[in-house]
């Protein structure tokens, strides 16, 4: 195990390590948080019921398809906005202000438009990654040095070319981080749309456990989704390392 | 950059010297104070003095979004009295939380009534065989309330019920035709009024169920039998003081919900004309219907006496039965 | 020339496709553009609104200054020292990607009720993007940079001053940015939970109401002052980079 695997582990298990000694001796209380080690047996308890299951089937299905939108959106949005300089210096200040508004008051309109289904609750989530893509997009192709795209075009470069043989792997590294906060927010923003259009999903599940007062299913589907979500994490993070060490930032 | 770090340690110092000083009056949590009209008798209380009338110390309250908010924000609190669902209730007593319930807000659902489009060919619950009905979420008091109605006509097997997954979201299908009927809390205020018509009221087809209720955690009764006493006398005298004075309540809910045009007369009359609040007597059979409602849509489970929570002793002695 | 009445055009097709939205939507989704303003214009008058936005603004303004602070010296340091970025990269997106809204107990037992619980729901949720995106920004810096400024013997103080700050300034702002909107988004949230007052008080009560200008309305006049909120920073971002 590398050095940085080590040290995260450590982290992590003295991070569970304190909040198991708060939990037990009565610092929080079993209102509040159950321990750590609770939460694991619970946990696995409910990965066996088949009602959690298809909650869980039901969410990540939904954030894969609102993630691949939001990126895919987010990024051809970036592009559109850098080619167009006037129409950014008016939509960078609203971009990042998006992120102030309570999405969710937004639901009876995309019900209205997308129905009665899974799409709204795909489209918040999608909606609230795109950004992020986006100015990480915006980011990442101001960082191209000039010199490229004037060498491709002194090389007499169709644009589409230039776009995606020059372009896109220049900034690659900064669409690593978008594509990282875009995964996460819209993720958050799925998972949050289902507490609020509560049918089905593990947001529903966390918010009636919330409700019902039972802990110990509350938390048990927060460490599933916290597990799972690390797990993705992981995954871009070594994929982003691969880039950043191909791009000599490493 | 030196002044940009000046000017913000100037900035936390000038917020944390105008900060709002530490309250001196406590505060009790009321769910969806504010945004439920069943909370509108603690707004009177609040804004006509009545708190001070009966001699407590109460300034303002903790609201909440839902049940186990409210829960978790009255054993915050200083006074840990509050008015919850009894979903709420039953889950706290549940977990071992040791609570008394001490008054009953509601008789009924006042104004909630299934809507259908002006121009749909349903006229009767009958006619709801083989349509779409929406209730709000699953195991929601909407769910239970339209299992319990369309149970008592008997056609609930030939009735296809869709979760919406919100009001709002219920409303939105029931516009575009997703659904051929869905809930709605109070219609006289939809925009337009006359686009929907109601195929049923649940104070007709559910005259009683009991969905809010006032607990104060057992200790706490104990310890300060009379601070609970006189909150519940408070509750008394702001449904007593709504219905001899429906025009001031009027100007209370107008002012605290920020109503902006809505037609709050008539519904508030209509509302105390049916008896909708409860100035405290827990309704029996209100009670029982709420939690066969519980057990139908499966929040409520297993063996569980609700009575041995129930204390009737801090009510007024003409409302203990 | 043309250019001064780019934000005006921009402003009036945003206009033109709200109102084609509402004609598609119809009134139980959206109002129209002429509804919403009408609604702002009497929330403005109204001393109940004023009074919410009080409530509100108090916790905002410290929940922004304790994410961005906070966040700005977290991000540097995970940013300078590559061991630990590495290891906590992973764990501030997991922890980006959580609700935040269910670690509401735990807030409420280490803050109880009122604007303490406010500021930290606030904090929260901003702190995050700006605690990545510095980090992410730092260690972007090309590694010249950062030899040049080893071998010109700066010390840390002026490294981080005149060489890691100015180099990261644009992914610290987009950060920054983020963060301010994500804490008042975060405030709001915080007063759904356990408020009688505030911004995100009135939201709450308008959307259960199906008061769709009302809700329409505040919507405008937070991103309204989001957007302030963002334009400010560009002119620090603009102002700081002339220095630079």
């Amino acid at each position: 195990m590398s050095r940085v695997a080590a040290a995260r582990w450590a982290i992590v298990l003295a991070g569970f390590a304190t909040v198991e000694l708060c939990c037990r001796t009565g610092v929080i209380g079993r209102l509040t948080m159950i321990p750590p080690s609770a939460m694991i047996v619970s946990a696995l308890h409910l990965l066996t019921a088949p009602a959690i299951q298809s909650d869980l089937l039901f969410t990540i299905t939904n954030a894969a398809a609102a993630i691949v939108i939001a990126v895919i959106a987010g990024f051809v949005a970036g592009v559109i906005i850098h080619a167009l300089p006037r129409f950014r210096r008016i939509v960078d200040p609203l971009l990042a202000a998006y992120y102030a508004v309570p999405t969710f008051i937004f639901y009876p309109m995309l019900v209205a438009i997308l129905g009665l289904n899974r799409a709204p609750l795909i489209a918040i989530g999608a909606v609230l990654g795109v950004v992020a893509m986006t100015v990480n997009t915006l980011a990442g192709l101001d960082r191209i040095p000039r010199v490229y795209v004037k060498t491709a075009a002194a090389l007499r470069m169709p644009r589409v070319a230039t776009a995606l043989l020059v372009q896109l792997p220049a900034a690659t590294p900064h669409l690593v981080t978008g594509v990282k906060l875009a995964v996460s927010y819209s993720i958050v923003g799925t998972i949050a749309g289902e507490f609020i259009l509560s049918v089905a999903g593990l947001g529903r599940a966390m918010s009636l456990a919330y409700n019902n007062l039972d802990n110990a299913t509350m938390y048990g589907l927060l460490l599933i989704l916290i597990v799972t979500v690390t797990a993705i994490n992981l995954a871009i993070y070594e994929w982003e390392r691969a880039v950043h060490r191909r791009w000599g930032l490493r | 950059m030196k002044s940009f770090g000046a000017a913000v340690i100037v900035l936390v110092l000038a917020l944390t010297a105008t900060a709002t000083p530490a309250r001196a009056a406590d505060r009790i949590t009321i769910t969806n104070y504010g945004i439920n009209i069943t909370t509108l008798p603690w707004a009177v209380a609040l804004e006509r003095g009545l708190f001070q009338r009966e001699g407590v110390d109460i300034d303002g309250f903790v609201g909440s979004s839902g049940g186990g908010s409210a829960i978790r924000n009255m054993m915050a609190s200083k006074i840990p009295f509050a008015e919850v669902s009894v979903p709420a209730a039953v889950a706290a007593l549940q977990n071992g939380i040791e609570l008394k319930i001490v008054y009953g807000a509601l008789y009924h659902l006042g104004e909630l009534s299934w809507m259908v489009r002006k121009d749909s060919t349903i006229k009767s619950i009958a006619d709801l065989r083989g349509r779409k009905v929406a209730y709000t979420s699953p195991q929601s008091v909407t769910e239970m309330v339209v299992r319990m109605v369309l149970d008592a006509h008997h056609i609930t097997s030939d009735v296809t019920l869709i979760p919406a997954g919100s009001i709002e979201a219920a409303h939105v299908a029931l516009d575009q035709g997703a659904v051929d009927a869905a809930p709605v809390e109070i219609p006289a205020f939809l925009s337009p009024p006359d686009k929907y018509r109601a195929v049923f009221r649940t104070s007709v087809e559910l005259p009683a169920v009991l969905t809010q209720v006032g607990v104060v955690t057992a200790d706490y009764a104990k310890a300060h039998p009379d601070i609970v006493r006189k909150l519940v006398a408070v509750h008394r005298d702001a449904v007593a003081y709504m219905t001899a004075h429906p025009d001031d309540a009027v100007r209370v809910y107008d002012d605290v919900w920020s109503s902006s045009g809505k037609p709050v007369d008539a519904v508030l009359r209509r509302l105390l004309a049916d008896r909708y609040w409860s100035p405290g007597t827990i309704n029996d059979a209100g009670l029982a219907t709420m939690l066969r409602g519980m057990r139908l849509v499966g929040v409520l489970a297993g063996p569980f006496d609700l009575n041995a929570a129930i204390d009737r002793s801090y009510l007024p002695a003409d409302l203990r039965r | 020339m043309s250019r001064r009445f780019d934000g005006l055009l921009f402003t009036i097709a945003v206009l033109l496709l709200w109102e084609l939205l509402y004609r598609i939507v119809g009134s139980s989704g959206l109002s129209s553009p002429i509804t919403t303003f009408a609604t702002v214009v009497h929330l403005l008058g109204s001393a109940r609104f004023w009074q919410n936005v009080a409530a509100t603004a108090d916790a905002f303004a410290l929940a922004v200054v304790f994410s961005l602070g906070g966040g700005l010296a977290i991000g540097l340091l995970l940013g300078l020292s590559r061991f630990a970025g590495d290891v906590f990269d992973p764990i501030l997106n997991a922890l980006t990607a959580i609700p935040k809204i269910t670690l509401y107990p735990v807030i409420l037992l280490f803050f109880g009720l009122g604007m303490s619980a406010k500021v930290a729901f606030g904090t929260i949720h901003g702190i995050f993007p700006v605690i990545i995106l510095t980090m992410n920004g730092v260690r972007n810096i090309s590694p010249v940079i950062r030899k040049a400024a080893r071998v010109m013997r700066l010390t840390p103080a002026q490294t981080i001053r005149n060489v890691l700050l100015p180099a990261a300034l644009p992914e610290i702002f987009s950060g920054m940015r983020i963060g301010v909107s994500l804490a008042l988004l975060g405030t709001l949230v915080g007063e759904l939970f356990a408020s009688d007052r505030g911004v995100g008080f009135m939201l709450i009560q308008s959307v259960e109401h199906s008061d769709v200008p009302t809700v329409m309305a505040l919507t405008l006049l937070l991103f309204a002052v989001a957007v302030a909120g963002g334009l400010a920073m560009l002119q620090i971002d603009r102002r700081l980079r002339r220095e630079g």
